[in-house]
């Protein structure tokens, strides 16, 4: 018997594979020590806030992690760091973590950050489950005014009527073009309608003898926002008390059409060959190598183009409504980002302190025209900062629109995103009409909110 | 107590005692508890580990997969529900379908890889030890770093792979993006890092004795007939070692399609499930259900039904492998 025979019998084998399988399969439930430790660590909280109040002369750490990264980490650091100056009672730390779910497990485990942000479409989730605070005992006991936030923005720091989070930005996207390719085929003026925008797409698209995608028109890259695209054209998915699905309209449908003809016409894989071709705000990007003639974006693009001295000649307007509906006009989705209170915060206190100084109205101006995005409170908009943020007043005027939107905070969003996901899917590959994607999606959805 | 003789089974030493006197015994007697003592002493950072971080958390999430728990509010006990939900849910089923496929699919060809790149480092040329180290270096490099290179490789326009195959005049695939395309992606990043299995090949195939291939040419055998009657029977323990190892990864196949599923041109993608769903891997599913719906009771139930699914097929191996592996001397 050679030394590896020896070695590898059965008996050794088993034994080995089954130990390897235990340890292997079930690392991924560990979430039981953390639980554990997340109550301890709630503990501890409460007795650390309650010394706060005894002890004045000792600052209290406020932990502040943010998505952002790079220059816009940089904003959130300064922002913190004028947060310290104005304190004798708290000091923040803040720390850059770019990824959700590492946040939200870190809050399970009891090691989160006492306040950090996320989007508007998680908050249902994290008022039902637990993981933000209620803030509606300390917006009564302080009076804190919030008359000043735009209100379809403030909807999106509330699930079931009590706010879990404060609205940072509103962002509405806009349909940005490329001025040198349109004037290149003959046009002086930016599409107006649906039907102009998906004329003038076509034309401008460019393609190689081999059917390969030169010129972009349609505006798919990064990706076919469907979600974008249908609500700017007055379209939208659910009713704004979230309890009825509204795919079965117009607007819906002929976003959906002129994704399904554009993808017919030019080839699904070609499409798809520019949407991986470069990353999106990347010098590689089509629309600043100016092979992108449409692009649906926010106003974080002009920001890009301008700090990085893009040579790019574009413009600006709102999404084109539903052609024939003039009545659509300044539609648009508000999506704004928001800061919460982790629910097993360590200091609660100074998370809502933090969170009061964030958001008056000079710090928030201060913090937003860095990040080149719109401020979600009125009398910050009008800020001078925003004279120097690249394309704000199109941005500011467009999120004033009449008709803007924004989606329910309902806990089934994240299933119905799956869903219009999946079927959305189905239809860029040419594998469902838009009608029947309608149809399915107004089921399906219908099915979710029962 | 618990240091009794008996119960436990840490080896010692036995000592040769030469008078049977009372004494004598007693003293061998303090000895064997001493030297249990210090063996338990030894094994101990292990055994409050495997207590602490193994078996508690084994036996806890066998708990939770009977009740409805987040980690924020109080748990619940459901019964079966869980187990229930994982045989209705759509998604997965989805996800057996795909974890299957590399199952089935990459499984024989990592090893068949593995295994051509062990003989042909096996063969005696000049700069063996180069070609062994170039070959062993990708399954060095960390999954997430060679995922990123990976991405860039399959680029469909500016990647390399389409950039050769272009030459050739072939219109290559949309690796990534197309859902017929992403498995066939993986498992050639997969391929390109099997240096640990070849590795382990090339140290079997080292092993088979000169003497079977000087009577197989004796008896006038070809390559390919030494190839099938004696390489293949002499490493088939080794095989049937890789084959259970390979299994049990690809059942539980997680960090490569994690990055290619999450990590979008415009962003990180909660749904996790690549193109048209292609990318949902049970694990993936697994981490989703844990990690981003806080469903503890979803993914404690599906890890035990993949740890049992896992054990049955090691089970099904071990009992077929009677009729295909030799083991020597035996």
């Amino acid at each position: 018997m050679t030394m590896s025979n020896r070695y590898l019998n059965k008996s050794w084998m088993l034994p080995t594979a089954a130990v390897l399988m235990i340890t292997l399969v079930l690392s991924g439930c560990g979430g039981g020590n953390n639980a554990s430790s997340g109550n301890n660590a709630d503990a501890n909280a409460e007795g650390s806030s309650g010394n706060t109040a005894n002890v004045k002369a000792e600052k209290t750490k406020v932990s502040v992690w943010y998505l952002w990264g790079g220059a816009e980490g940089e904003q959130v650091e300064s922002l913190i760091k004028r947060f310290n100056e104005s304190q004798d009672l708290y000091t923040a730390e803040g720390l850059s973590v770019p990824d959700e779910q590492k946040i939200k497990v870190a809050i399970a485990g009891g090691d989160g950050p006492d306040i950090t942000d996320s989007f508007a479409s998680n908050i249902a989730q994290y008022a039902e489950e637990g993981i933000a605070l209620d803030l509606d005992s300390m917006i009564d006991r302080d009076a804190y005014d919030l008359s000043d936030f735009i209100p379809a923005t403030l909807e999106q720091g509330k699930y079931q009527d009590k706010f879990y989070a404060l609205p940072l930005n509103t962002t509405v996207r806009g349909l940005y073009y490329n001025k040198k390719l349109l004037s290149e085929a003959g046009y002086t003026e930016p599409p107006t309608t649906s039907q102009e925008l998906y004329d003038m797409a076509a034309k401008l698209t460019k393609t190689k003898t081999d059917g390969t995608i030169e010129v972009l028109g349609y505006p798919v890259y990064p990706n076919f926002d469907f979600e974008v695209l249908t609500h700017g054209f007055g379209g939208q998915f659910l009713s704004a008390d979230g309890k009825t699905a509204m795919f079965d309209s117009d607007a819906n449908l002929a976003a959906l059409t002129s994704v399904y003809n554009y993808t017919k016409q030019f080839g699904v894989d070609n499409i798809k060959k520019v949407q991986a071709s470069g990353k999106w705000l990347d010098p590689n990007d089509p629309f600043m190598t100016g092979k992108q003639a449409f692009r649906v974006d926010g106003s974080w693009l002009s920001t890009f183009i301008k700090t990085n001295n893009i040579d790019l000649d574009y413009g600006l307007v709102p999404i084109p409504y539903l052609d024939g509906h003039p009545e659509m006009a300044e539609s648009g989705e508000n999506q704004s980002s928001i800061f919460y209170i982790a629910n097993n915060a360590k200091n609660k206190e100074g998370a809502w302190e933090f969170m009061k100084f964030m958001y008056s109205s000079e710090e928030l101006a201060t913090f937003m025209a860095g990040m080149g995005n719109i401020p979600a409170r009125q009398s910050s908009m009008e800020n001078a900062l925003f004279d120097n943020v690249p394309d704000a007043a199109a941005f500011i005027a467009m999120s004033k629109g009449k008709n803007l939107k924004s989606l329910p905070n309902i806990t089934p969003l994240n299933d119905i995103s799956k869903a219009v996901k999946e079927e959305f899917e189905a239809l860029f590959n040419l594998k469902q009409t838009p009608e029947e994607t309608i149809q399915k999606l107004q089921s399906r959805t219908e099915e979710l909110l029962k | 107590m618990l240091w009794e003789r008996d119960s436990l089974s840490i080896p010692f030493p036995s000592f040769p005692t030469y008078s049977s006197g009372v004494t004598e015994e007693n003293r061998g007697l303090k000895m064997r508890k001493k030297n249990n003592m210090t063996g338990l002493l030894f094994a101990g950072p292990f055994l409050i580990g495997f207590l602490l971080f193994t078996l508690y958390p084994t036996g806890a999430s066998l708990f939770y997969s009977f009740t409805n728990f987040n980690l924020f509010k109080p748990l619940k006990w459901i019964g079966l529900e869980n187990y229930k939900w994982i045989i209705e849910e759509k998604e997965v089923l989805i996800s057996i379908r795909n974890t299957m496929y590399m199952v089935i699919i990459a499984t024989p060809v990592s090893l068949a890889v593995g295994l051509f790149m062990a003989m042909l480092l096996n063969t005696k040329v000049r700069g063996q030890s180069i070609f062994r180290t170039l070959f062993y270096i990708p399954s060095i490099v960390p999954v997430i770093a060679s995922s990123l290179v990976w991405m860039w490789v399959l680029n469909p326009q500016s990647g390399m792979i389409n950039s050769i195959l272009k030459i050739f005049g072939v219109n290559g695939p949309n690796w990534l993006l197309d859902a017929a395309w992403t498995k066939p992606s993986l498992i050639l990043m997969l391929g390109w890092g099997s240096g640990g299995i070849m590795i382990i090949f090339l140290a079997a195939l080292q092993e088979v004795p000169r003497s079977l291939y000087e009577a197989a040419d004796i008896d006038g055998s070809g390559e390919l007939g030494k190839f099938y009657h004696v390489t293949l029977p002499s490493i088939s323990p080794i095989i049937l070692f890789q084959l259970i190892m390979s299994l049990i990864t690809y059942f539980q196949f997680f960090a490569q399609a994690f990055m290619l599923s999450s990590l979008t041109a415009s962003g990180p993608d909660q749904s996790m499930s690549g193109p048209e769903n292609s990318l949902l891997f049970y694990a993936i599913l697994l981490y989703r259900e844990a990690f981003v719906d806080f469903s503890m009771g979803h993914a404690s139930a599906m890890a035990w039904v993949l740890f049992l699914i896992t054990g049955i097929v090691t089970w099904l191996v071990f009992k077929t492998s009677k009729k295909w592996v030799t083991y020597g001397g035996e």
